[in-house]
């Protein structure tokens, strides 16, 4: 039963293979230009040595825009996974009938379930896994890009989050098992599809919306004019506030005049700081990435476990 | 309900099925079907399906999805028969076939039957197949109207019930094609059970179940075919009455 659903799974296990090898020449080919470019703008040498690299950084940051843009497609990958591996497994079976076929030879349905659903299950989360290597790889360089202390890309930043650690396989986990019982209950594989690929968006940006409230945020006041304590650590920040003296929350809008006035925003701060103005961050500080992926892969390996045993439950006992 | 003296569960690997749009993997070919049969049953007889492919004349790298209708049937039964059930289930096995197809289709189930003995229990709406092939003959029939039989979903409870089952020997020998005087009719409706009876102003036309011995001195009596006994059980469903 194993080798046919291997057999069975060959086209999707080729078509990923080839997938994954267009990634990987992408990611080759542009990480080779980061890096070169890094190296001979002197950013490489500014990093290493601790100065102000701003405006190197801002120059890397433009010149390797389109590329940067990709990282937000990268989430598509567990839901293409999703739709084309999940959403056809069982609903084309009973779509071309062949279900009638394999149910009828010496083993049961319970037996081919349980192959066809643990090859697939075991390729989406092999191609996950391999496609996050790679990713994390490719993004090595980017992810020390910071601008004004800022990290532009942080493991914790929700457009970085979703490709980085284990979620991508918890995900990939989810939207197949997602698909696998909406073909089962649809019977059709197009409906099955369609539906796989909503309730995978939808379940992805509650739980995306959701994430910032996995532990209660920390919060760090510091005086204008001065540094902020964690530039450059790559936190998640929520919210960044200006609180005046009194500690009550205002906006830049309303700080004194005679600040507002000064020749540039660097007086602008010093004069603020005197006065006592502060900045309130709240943040996800980086020390709870691995916290954080482990709540979310249990989250979506709960709700796969749940789509995986209704598609068995409904196979077994209710298809007809 | 049992099935070869055991719960239906129990004998799936001694029951091979043919469901009627004979079910294959379309992007396998037909070597790969032949060894998924042998990965899925541990009794596969690989030579025999071997044997049965290279006698319909197609190769193992063909497509199963390019096979003709006629083909696809012919792999389809044999792959039903390489786990060699000892009970094979045909759910209307030549509905879709060609003439020629539909024959060839027969001829190797008779042949296997010849020589396994597998049991095989066929549904059919094709008579002439039915009788050239099937030694017992259960006649189903629903009591619904036509129009709204079509109309019913597929799936939904369909009470058929038996409304005829035996040999089909007994079945040809004990019915007669009658026709003869509509005026005796009476006389010879009530030693007999009627199937089916058609009456002209003077002549009359009976399917009869005989009791015993028919006068043919009055009444043309014909040996009936299979497909004509089962047309006029069919459009029946009632046993007639006596003449109007």
């Amino acid at each position: 039963m194993t080798r046919l659903a291997w057999r069975l799974a060959r086209p999707n296990i080729l078509s990923s293979v080839l997938l994954l090898a267009a990634v990987a020449v992408f990611a080759v080919l542009t990480r080779q230009a980061m890096t070169a470019f890094m190296h001979d703008s002197g950013l490489d040498a500014c990093l290493a040595g601790n100065g102000d690299c701003g405006n190197l950084m801002q120059a890397f940051d433009m010149r390797f825009d389109t590329v940067t843009t990709v990282v937000k497609l990268l989430n598509v990958v567990p839901m293409l996974i999703g739709v084309f591996w999940g959403g056809p497994l069982i609903a084309r079976e009973l779509e071309q009938g062949t279900h009638r076929l394999v149910w009828t030879q010496s083993h049961g349905r319970g037996r081919w379930l349980a192959a066809r659903l643990g090859v697939h299950l075991a390729g989406a989360a092999a191609v996950a896994a391999v496609f996050t290597q790679l990713m994390a790889w490719w993004f090595a360089p980017i992810e020390r890009i910071q601008v004004e202390g800022t990290v532009l890309y942080g493991r914790l930043d929700p457009n970085v989050f979703d490709f980085r650690g284990i979620v991508p396989v918890a995900y990939a986990v989810f939207a197949f098992a997602v698909g696998a019982a909406a073909g089962a209950l649809l019977r059709r594989t197009v409906p099955a599809m369609a539906v796989t690929l909503v309730l995978y968006l939808v379940t992805t940006v509650l739980v995306r919306v959701w994430r910032e409230h996995f532990m209660a945020p920390l919060r760090s006041t510091y005086a204008f004019g001065v540094t902020d304590p964690r530039a450059g650590k790559g936190d998640w920040v929520l919210s960044h506030d200006t609180v005046d003296p009194t500690g009550a929350l205002t906006t830049l809008a309303e700080v004194p005049a005679a600040c507002r006035a000064q020749a540039d925003h660097t007086a602008t701060d010093a004069c603020l700081g005197g006065l006592g103005y502060q900045w309130a961050d709240t943040y996800q500080p980086i020390e709870r990435f691995w916290t954080f992926q482990l709540i979310e892969t249990g989250i979506f390996a709960g709700l796969a476990a749940t789509a995986l045993g209704f598609a068995a439950w409904w196979v077994v006992r209710k298809l007809a | 309900m049992r099935v070869l003296g055991r719960a239906p569960s129990g004998a799936v690997a001694d029951v091979g099925f043919v469901a009627q749009d004979k079910p294959l993997y379309r992007n396998l070919t037909v070597g790969e079907t032949v060894r998924m049969g042998a990965w899925l049953n541990p009794g596969w007889d690989r030579q025999a399906v071997v044997d049965r492919i290279e006698r319909i004349g197609i190769t193992p790298e063909q497509k199963v999805g390019g096979l003709s209708g006629g083909q696809r049937s012919q792999v389809a039964l044999a792959v039903a028969l390489g786990k060699r059930p000892r009970l094979l289930l045909l759910d209307e096995p030549v509905a879709d076939l060609d003439p020629i197809a539909r024959r060839d289709f027969l001829r190797t189930l008779m042949a296997e039957v010849a020589e396994s003995g597998v049991t095989v229990v066929l549904s059919s709406h094709l008579l002439a197949d039915v009788e050239k092939t099937c030694e017992f003959l259960v006649l189903l029939t629903t009591p619904v109207r036509r129009g709204a039989e079509d109309r019913r979903a597929p799936g939904a409870d369909v009470h058929s019930h038996v409304q005829l089952a035996d040999h089909t020997e007994t079945l040809l020998a004990q019915h007669r094609l009658v026709t003869g005087p509509r005026a005796a009719a009476p006389a010879l409706t009530a030693a007999h059970s009627v199937v089916q009876a058609d009456y002209t102003d003077r002549q009359a036309s009976l399917v009869l179940r005989a009791r015993g011995p028919i006068d043919e001195r009055v009444w043309t009596v014909r040996p009936i075919s299979l497909e004509a006994l089962a047309l006029a059980y069919m459009s029946a469903p009632e046993q007639q009455e006596t003449a109007a």
